[in-house]
């Protein structure tokens, strides 16, 4: 798997301070309305919820206000971004976190423990996302929720001209990075996601693109668990 | 670059690392010797006869980038016998594979060189057609080569041969690679996932828009295989 940072040329840091400007653009309301509307309603009371590449932690400072009473998790494969997340304060009691390379470790979570699993911008990183879905639905309740927030193919012209949300100092240099970017942030249509998701045994109940078009989020039950 | 491990990028410093860098750069030789009858088709070759060749003359100065081990200028040799070749690759294996080739006519000149980042040993506006085949798609800016095919292709005449994978869906790209040769049966699956992102960075209309983007009209264009396409062009 290639890594955000090696995608991008920057440090842990600098991915992580990146993350913590560009959060409320990602996650804003219009996301939150999904999760309100698909997701929350078919969680228990005191759901467990883990955020698999959970970044600096803010989606999960922001669930632990959205969703009172949950027990969060969050991974991730980043040490500074972990530690980042021990510093936020949380609305409930703060989040079970850890590093972890999904592709190289076991999820440190009991088997059919989590009401719902949260990835953003991770699972296009890698090539094989079947054999990572098959772990993911080890610790997921039969009657569980996988949101996944990802990048959806958009047309080249399309991408590299889409408005970036920090300015540019070199713009050659960052058509060159925008170019690399391209080729994990398109890798996968929204047509190519639904085929994934249902070859690894899930249902889409919900399929949005809240924020932009290059952007989706699909709702999706293990099979056979649907409500 | 990409990594996009069909080959081209195989043979490059990304991958082929000195511990285990023999066997990739012999997995990746016959790799492209298996898979050159798959992209090299009869499609491919109707289209050179009825699109390429008439605008060429008796006897073209033609340059293959990235040309492997030299299949392709064997072919082309053999079409136009006094054509006066050039092939350059990144992986000297590939390119000391073309020279020991028997060719119809002379032998072509040929080069170790990384194409997408040097300047080409060859004079301005000497070429009479330039073609780079399932490489660039790894490239992570592929304008400044089109800036180079520029300079070195004739005035007026000159002709730029892109033959590239293009985009289809994720279901129909792994179930096409299960069916085709290059890999051992219980390799194809890993490797088709492997392989999807590189070999599905770009739409047919992406690559349109590269090329426009790169000041070069489309003369001539074929889809010849169910998931690359030729295109013939011209800079403007």
């Amino acid at each position: 798997m290639t890594t955000h940072q090696e995608l991008s040329g920057g440090s842990d840091e600098e991915l992580r301070d990146r993350m913590l400007r560009t959060h409320e653009s990602r996650f804003n309301d219009s996301y939150w309305a999904v999760v309100s509307q698909h997701v929350v309603p078919r969680l228990p009371p005191t759901p467990s919820i883990v955020d698999l590449g959970c970044g600096p932690g803010l989606f999960l400072r922001d669930a632990s206000q959205r969703i009172p009473g949950a027990k969060l998790y969050g991974f991730d494969l980043t040490p500074a971004m972990v530690e980042h997340a021990r510093t936020l304060e949380y609305a409930g009691d703060p989040p079970a976190l850890g590093a972890l390379d999904v592709l190289k470790q076991s999820i440190p979570l009991p088997e059919s423990s989590m009401d719902a699993v949260f990835m953003s911008a991770v699972l296009h990183l890698f090539d094989d996302p079947f054999m990572f879905l098959r772990s993911l639905r080890g610790v997921l309740k039969p009657t569980g929720t996988f949101v996944l927030y990802d990048w959806v193919r958009i047309a080249l012209a399309d991408y590299l001209n889409r408005p970036l949300r920090e300015a540019v100092a070199d713009p050659i240099a960052e058509r060159r990075r925008q170019m690399k970017l391209f080729a994990a942030h398109n890798r996968y249509t929204a047509e190519d996601w639904r085929w994934v998701l249902g070859e690894a045994g899930f249902d889409i109940v919900a399929d949005e693109a809240p924020t932009a078009k290059w952007f989706r989020v699909f709702v999706a039950t293990p099979k056979r668990a649907r409500r | 670059m990409v990594p996009c491990l069909c080959g081209y990028a195989e043979k490059g410093p990304e991958v082929t690392g000195p511990g285990d860098g023999p066997v990739l750069r012999d997995q990746a030789l016959r790799r492209q010797l298996e898979r050159y009858e798959v992209r090299y088709n009869e499609a491919f070759w109707s289209f050179f006869e009825a699109r390429v060749r008439p605008e060429l003359p008796e006897a073209p100065v033609l340059v293959d980038l990235a040309c492997g081990p030299g299949l392709f200028l064997l072919d082309v040799s053999k079409l136009l016998p006094a054509a006066v070749l050039h092939g350059y690759d990144a992986g000297r294996d590939m390119i000391e594979g073309a020279a020991m080739l028997q060719y119809a006519g002379a032998p072509p000149t040929l080069g170790v060189q990384d194409v997408e980042r040097k300047r080409l040993p060859l004079k301005d506006g000497s070429v009479d057609l330039l073609s780079i085949a399932a490489a660039m798609h790894t490239f992570d800016d592929p304008w400044p080569l089109l800036d180079e095919v520029r300079r070195v292709l004739k005035p007026l005449t000159g002709r730029f041969l892109l033959y590239d994978w293009f985009r289809v869906p994720m279901r129909d790209y792994i179930a096409q690679r299960l069916e085709e040769p290059g890999d051992a049966p219980d390799d194809r699956y890993p490797r088709a996932l492997q392989m999807f992102a590189a070999h599905n960075r770009f739409t047919a209309d992406d690559w349109r828009w590269i090329l426009a983007q790169g000041r070069y009209d489309i003369v001539a264009a074929a889809s010849t295989h169910a998931r690359a396409r030729a295109w013939l062009a011209k800079p403007i």
